[in-house]
């Protein structure tokens, strides 16, 4: 992710650079009186001057926008998983906290060490200062108690604070062909 | 504050790494690197803002809160050194599968 985003933000940056230069440029050349060099001016004039609001082409454009302004909206709007949980510490001074995914792997995989179990997904939440831990387990009913076993061994070692809630799913394993 | 960004960066992350279990410092999980920066380098792993530091550990003992717990006081003590007041914030950003075994269930003084 780390380097998918600087590889975005270079591919961006150049882009602006290029960009700029250009308009730079163009500016230059039109305040000569010179030809353009890669943007059709003209053309470009003319397209925006008699295009009317009421056009096709430009209400089309519009919805479009507003409907990515609206997408971005709601996207920021959301509530995401925390990236890291808060752990109760009795200290006055400082507090600690756990990594949220790091946690759900090792929930995932204490359940599929469990003899029987095919495959585990784990949610961890945080509200008021305590963990919303939802595990779903691929597994037969009869493995039920050692995976809760597995889980609770596993959370008294990663220390959630009192009171939190777990929720243990189990599905039918899905035949392999 | 009574000392400079680097020498506090380097107090922390020599602290913190001094503790057992503690496998190393991580620059987080999060899209921007938790470092500090300075003028000729960077610790990466220890964060300063104007109220705390934050230390991005990946440990390798359980319980957690023990070695965190841990890790806490050492930075506080670090700190304390440097006559510094900011909060400490610990987070554990990784476990190491390699290294990662059991503390005795006891508290008081790490092995």
């Amino acid at each position: 992710m780390r380097a998918a985003n600087r590889l975005l933000s270079l591919l961006l940056g150049l882009v602006l650079l290029l960009g700029g230069l250009l308009v730079a440029v163009e500016a230059v050349l039109a305040a000569l009186g010179q030809a353009s060099l890669l943007i059709p001016v003209d053309r470009w004039y003319e397209f925006l001057t008699e295009t009317e609001v009421g056009d096709r082409g430009v209400l089309i454009v519009s919805l479009a926008v507003a409907l990515l302004g609206l997408i971005l909206v709601v996207a920021e709007m959301r509530r995401w998983p925390p990236t890291r949980l808060p752990v109760h510490l009795e200290a006055a001074d400082g507090r600690w906290w756990v990594a949220r995914r790091s946690a759900e792997n090792r929930l995932e995989s204490a359940a599929e060490d469990v003899t029987g179990v095919v495959g585990a997904r784990a949610k961890l939440r945080a509200r008021q200062g305590r963990w919303r831990i939802g595990v779903r387990v691929e597994a037969r009913e009869g493995s039920r108690p050692v995976v809760e076993q597995a889980i609770e061994k596993t959370l008294e070692r990663l220390s959630p604070p009192p009171d939190s809630s777990v929720r243990l799913r189990l599905v039918k394993p899905r035949r392999v062909a | 504050m009574s000392t400079d960004r680097e020498t506090t960066a380097r107090a922390v992350a020599a602290a913190a790494l001094g503790v057992p279990g503690v496998a190393g410092l991580t620059g987080g999980r999060g899209a921007v690197v938790a470092a500090t920066n300075f003028p000729g380098g960077r610790v990466v792993g220890v964060r300063l803002t104007p109220t705390s530091v934050w230390v991005h550990v990946v440990l390798g003992r359980w319980p957690l809160n023990l070695v965190a717990d841990e890790v806490r006081l050492a930075v506080r003590s670090a700190l304390d050194d440097l006559q510094d007041p900011r909060t400490v914030e610990v987070v554990v950003d990784d476990l190491d599968e390699s290294v990662l075994g059991d503390l005795p269930a006891t508290r008081g003084g790490l092995p």
